[in-house]
């Protein structure tokens, strides 16, 4: 009996049952977390004004929203393409929080923005996972179902944490992304502001005789803002004559590295789909300008959930670095652009 | 199990354990027919089964309470600080919905301005 078992196609099947047993509890639990990611839009909703009936249908309305990539083969343009779709999405996920929450504030309605994604991105993981699920099923084929197996923890590692994301989210709690708005804040505040693009600030303040220009999202909810449009109007608004852009963000870190560790490099550290990152490259390559990066480690649920103490406390220490950068590098009078990247969820100005 | 974030859910375990403890009562019934020849030979092998039962059903119950309690997320506190900006009062309270970094208060001391100047988020022990 027991050779049967371990050398025929039993074997096999008996694995697969069991396997699929452990992958359909895997995604009941996904179901739960989009349940309840569900439920917290609309509680949210409901508060900001809208009838529960009236929350439902348009969280219905909007789930499996997409966007088709521009087209690659030509590839002439295709950053403003994408910046064209991307502003389009925009716009529409706007409109569509403004209708739902009513009465909610500007930076409320930012908060509810962020729910909305991580719902979205919930919603999006329980569809594929429960795809390749049931094709594995229908088709009873091993080899689905092991791939399957062999991601789950992994999918299930970052839907766990877009779930753990909605509480900080909602309540405008900062988050590890909001690493880059807390440092310019921490630099920035005090100092005069101004808003010098869509949802972007512009901090002027002197450090042992350099001008900095400190840039971040216009806080306190939970925006990225166009930190690309902000860079480029402030380079040329000085001809050019900008010695150092400085950028802070938060950077997914390796198993094994310290959250908190900071660490510096080259290049625009942005994370965004591109037209942001393509601008301030373009810029600072049009003027010579040097791109410092300065990045502060931290894993993907440390990323989208409240702010951890280590990553709060790094912002000391980058804040001690920038500075003394600028020392080391620059002279008095020289303009110094520093720009925090992230969502400055729940970090005003 | 303790890699974080990682849940393993909680029925295959119990399916899979249930599984090997009748494979093994089945296996242990042969050989018992065919080794013990005297009773208490065979009282003995009894508890023997009995208490290897026992203690991997208990073994794998406890993997499934660490693993539900690892699914009631662990526990985070999320603190804020807020700084008098006239006598330099530190003060640490919960976060309240409503908080932002960058926020003016009252300061609690000598009442002058103070502002929130960290949110950050702790485990609890
Ligand atoms: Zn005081």
């Amino acid at each position: 009996m027991i050779a049967l078992m371990f050398f025929t196609p039993l074997n096999e099947r008996i694995q697969l049952t069991y396997r699929m047993l452990e992958i359909q509890s895997y995604l009941k639990q996904l179901e739960s977390y989009l349940t309840r990611a569900d439920r917290v839009f609309e509680e949210e909703a409901r508060r900001y004004g809208c009838s529960e009936e009236k929350a439902k249908k348009a969280l219905k309305s909007i789930k499996g929203f997409f966007l088709i990539e521009p087209v690659s083969m030509d590839p002439v343009g295709i950053i403003k393409r994408l910046e064209h779709l991307l502003k389009t999405q925009e716009d529409r996920v706007d409109d569509f929080i403004r209708e739902v929450a009513v009465n909610a504030s500007e930076a409320e309605r930012s908060n509810m923005k962020n729910v909305l994604a991580a719902n979205l991105a919930l919603d999006i993981i329980y569809r594929v996972v429960r795809h390749i699920f049931l094709l594995a099923k229908k088709t009873k084929n091993y080899f689905y179902m092991v791939q399957l197996y062999m991601y789950l923890p992994e999918i299930m590692r970052i839907a766990r944490s877009y779930f753990r994301a909605l509480i900080p989210l909602k309540e405008g709690i900062p988050i590890g992304d909001s690493l880059g708005p807390l440092v310019a804040f921490k630099l920035g505040n005090g100092s005069k502001w101004r808003e010098v693009a869509k949802n972007v600030i512009a901090y002027e303040r002197e450090a042992s005789g350099r001008k900095l220009i400190i840039i971040k999202a216009k806080g306190p909810g939970g925006e990225v803002g166009k930190p690309g449009d902000a860079v480029e109007k402030i380079v040329k608004e000085h001809d050019g004559k900008v010695k150092m852009i400085i950028m802070v963000d938060a950077a997914v870190k390796l198993e094994g590295e310290r959250t908190g560790e900071v660490a510096e490099g080259i290049g625009a550290a942005i994370g965004d789909p591109g037209p942001e990152k393509y601008k301030i490259e373009t810029v600072a390559t049009e003027y010579g300008i040097p791109l410092v990066a300065i990045v502060v480690k931290e894993d993907i649920t440390e990323a989208i959930t409240a702010m951890p103490r280590e990553v709060a406390e790094a912002a000391d220490r980058v804040v001690e670095r920038i500075l003394d950068i600028i020392k080391k590098k620059t002279s008095e009078g020289d303009v110094v652009i520093i720009a925090g990247i992230g969502n400055t969820i729940g970090i005003s100005q | 199990m303790g890699e974080k974030g990682v849940e393993r859910p909680a029925t295959p375990y119990l399916l899979s354990t249930l599984v090997m403890v009748g494979l093994m009562m089945v296996i242990a019934l042969f050989f018992i027919t065919l080794a013990a020849k005297t009773e208490s030979e065979r009282n003995i092998i009894w508890a023997m089964l009995g208490f290897a039962a026992v203690l991997i059903v208990m073994m794998q119950m406890l993997e499934v309470v660490k693993a539900r309690r690892a699914a009631l997320e662990e526990r985070k506190s999320i603190s804020i600080v807020i700084e008098c900006q006239e006598c330099g009062e530190k003060l640490v309270r919960d976060f309240q919905r409503g908080d932002y970094v960058g926020k003016e208060e009252k300061c609690k001391k000598c009442g002058g301005k103070a502002m929130v100047t960290l949110i950050y988020s702790e485990k609890i022990r």
